[in-house]
């Protein structure tokens, strides 16, 4: 029987194409150009690649299954945020509520992305007029600390940093491509900025494998070795104080490689090198290896984000979302795998040393090696400029479908135009910006609490919501059958039963293992900070909390769903 | 660069790319969209 209900959404794609690449574009950013390098090169390249693709294959591509049946059925019968969805697949007022934590995440997410988008304009900028043209690992730093007012709080205003200027354009660039919609706006900026994402990558790639050895100063710091360093299942490494600083090359004699050892030790006066083989079987072993690799998909996929239920719900009836999912999902992963996990590392390795790009975090190799990367190189100057450029235009595909999530829920409970739906998501945005912006002292405190509470904890909680949603209220029967409809793949054999016992295995151990080690095992700063009281944790805190309380209110006062629901 | 660390990095790489490239061919022949060429030579 076709009801009203079955009615396709008033709203939709304009092609398949056209929102893989959106979900595509939305998924690219930071964590494949920035996290997943650094972490494939800790953790040594084939131990995490077994352990990254289990992710992908067991968690990963079910998981967005979920969602994306969730959110079309949810389109279908009326409603495109997580709020809505919850709402009329239970037909349950508690999972309204519930359902707000996938409208409240991305949007807290949404304020440190776009900080950050700042910086990458930032450094587009400075890379483009030769002001990060520096020579020292100090200069750089200073550079970064300086720009970003990292030094204490409010120094990004009262330093007399650019910031605030790009901080300003990265805003408003959102919200311009928010206001223009979803077939005007994301798709249309998804549609050219993809493909120029993937050919500015392509051009830095072919310059960084033709970089071969740039310092004949230091034979071993080479193209070769930087590759090796990211993906030799096996290696032999030099340790100062538990942290990398060397890698014996593979292709040297005993007696060279006691050599590098002596010529490590005289970096490291009055500190032991010790030489360390790290075999395959070793680092599959370490339990952190597959929490690491689990929590990279999940950050990369946007699983939880709500973007996906959100851009899920625009699709028709009986158009295909499993393939366009495993598409998004595979376009993820080539630029992350094939072209990031090519790029960075051995461009660092070859440049500055395994010490360097080791030893650093997430952003600061980004922000502070890598313009070092590229102001040893010929030509850095322009790939330096392409390079920012590329992650600002990654970022903001992203951030554009961080926040749809929150414009369709003010949107269908409210009725707000999609003018007034800017309006009032841009305020909410900027005063959340703001205070990342401003509290950047001890080590950007603001934004490591967003990111932990709103970044890693909810995009947990909301995935197991999706998964009990799915199996115990919906049905997995249900939701598969919704997956297959149009869909122009076969769907793999077995799928309900990694959907019922196996994803939700590897969630729980994940969610388990965050618990054990950040609550009990050893009292996280993030809550430490927060018991404290200190502003810089609390106030942001505050404010996704008022936040909540107004979400609640909105879905309170609304009349949109209460009908369907009796 | 060892010999295995070669070996993974092709495998990883293609299985990738591999993926990408099949999903893409599909999406496209799914939604009746031809390459350029061939649509010229219509």
């Amino acid at each position: 029987m076709t009801t009203k209900n079955d009615q396709p959404p008033a709203v939709t794609w304009n092609s398949q194409l056209g929102t893989m690449l959106a979900v595509a574009g939305s998924a690219v950013g930071f964590g494949n150009f920035l996290r997943f390098p650094g972490l494939a090169a800790q953790y040594g390249g084939g131990a995490f690649m077994i352990a990254y693709f289990s992710a992908f294959l067991l968690l990963g591509v079910p998981l967005c299954w979920v969602e994306w049946s969730i959110g079309r059925r949810s389109g279908v019968l009326g409603g495109h945020s997580c709020a809505s969805a919850f709402m009329l697949i239970t037909h349950s007022t508690v999972w309204k509520y519930l359902g707000i934590a996938g409208v409240l995440a991305p949007l807290g997410i949404g304020m440190y992305y776009m900080y950050l988008e700042g910086w990458t304009l930032g450094y587009c900028w400075s890379m483009a007029t030769g002001a990060l043209n520096l020579h020292s690992s100090e200069e750089f730093a200073n550079f970064f600390t300086r720009f970003t007012g990292s030094s204490a709080d409010g120094a990004a205003y009262t330093g007399g940093s650019t910031l605030p200027y790009f901080f300003a354009v990265a805003i408003v660039a959102n919200l311009y491509l928010l206001y223009r919609g979803i077939t005007r706006g994301i798709e249309w900026f998804c549609k050219w900025s993809v493909p120029v994402l993937l050919i500015t990558a392509l051009v830095i790639l072919v310059r960084v494998l033709t970089l071969g050895t740039p310092d004949a100063s230091h034979p071993y710091r080479n193209v070769n070795q930087g590759l090796g360093y990211m993906w030799n299942p096996s290696k032999t490494v030099l340790m100062v104080d538990d942290k990398t600083v060397e890698m014996i090359p593979v292709d040297v004699t005993e007696q060279q490689a006691d050599q590098i050892l002596q010529e490590v030790q005289q970096s490291y006066p009055g500190k032991e090198v010790v030489r360390e083989h790290i075999s395959l079987i070793r680092g599959l072993m370490n339990p952190d290896l597959w929490i690491t690799a689990a929590g990279q998909i999940f950050f990369s996929l946007s699983i939880g984000f709500g973007t996906v239920l959100t851009y899920a719900s625009y699709v028709a009836r009986r158009k295909d979302i499993a393939l366009v999912s495993l598409t998004a999902n595979a376009a993820n992963e080539a630029v992350e795998v094939g072209l990031a996990g090519m790029m960075i590392v051995p461009a660092a390795v070859s440049l500055l040393g395994v010490a360097a790009a080791a030893g650093a975090s997430t952003f600061g190799l980004g922000f502070n090696v890598l313009p070092e990367v590229f102001a040893a190189m010929p030509g850095g100057r322009i790939f330096g400029t392409l390079f920012f450029g590329l992650l600002f235009l990654a970022s903001v595909t992203s951030s554009i479908s961080i926040l749809q999530p929150t414009m369709a829920f003010l949107e269908e409970f409210w009725r707000l135009t999609r003018t007034q739906s800017v309006v009032m998501a841009g305020l909410i945005i900027i005063v959340g910006a703001f205070a990342v912006s401003w509290y950047t002292g001890e080590g950007m405190m603001a934004l490591s609490t967003l990111d932990f509470w709103m970044g890693t904890m909810c995009l947990y909680l909301i995935s197991a919501l999706y998964l009990i949603l799915f199996r115990a209220v919906w049905g997995t029967r249900n939701g598969v059958r919704e997956l297959g409809r149009g869909s122009n793949i076969p769907l793999p054999v077995g799928l309900g039963f990694v959907i019922n016992w196996i994803t939700p295995a590897i969630l729980l151990t994940i969610f388990g293992s965050w618990l054990y080690k950040n609550i009990f095992h050893s009292t996280s700063e993030h809550i430490t900070n927060l018991l404290a009281g200190k502003p810089g944790a609390l106030l942001p805190m505050a404010w996704m909390l008022i936040i909540y309380i107004f979400m609640m209110f909105v879905v309170h006062t609304s009349r949109r769903f209460h009908k369907r629901s009796a | 660069m060892t010999l295995s660390g070669i070996i993974t990095m092709i495998l990883s790489i293609g299985f990738v790319w591999g993926l990408f490239t099949v999903c893409v061919c599909r999406l496209l022949r799914a939604s009746g969209e031809k390459p350029a060429h061939k649509k010229a030579k219509r």
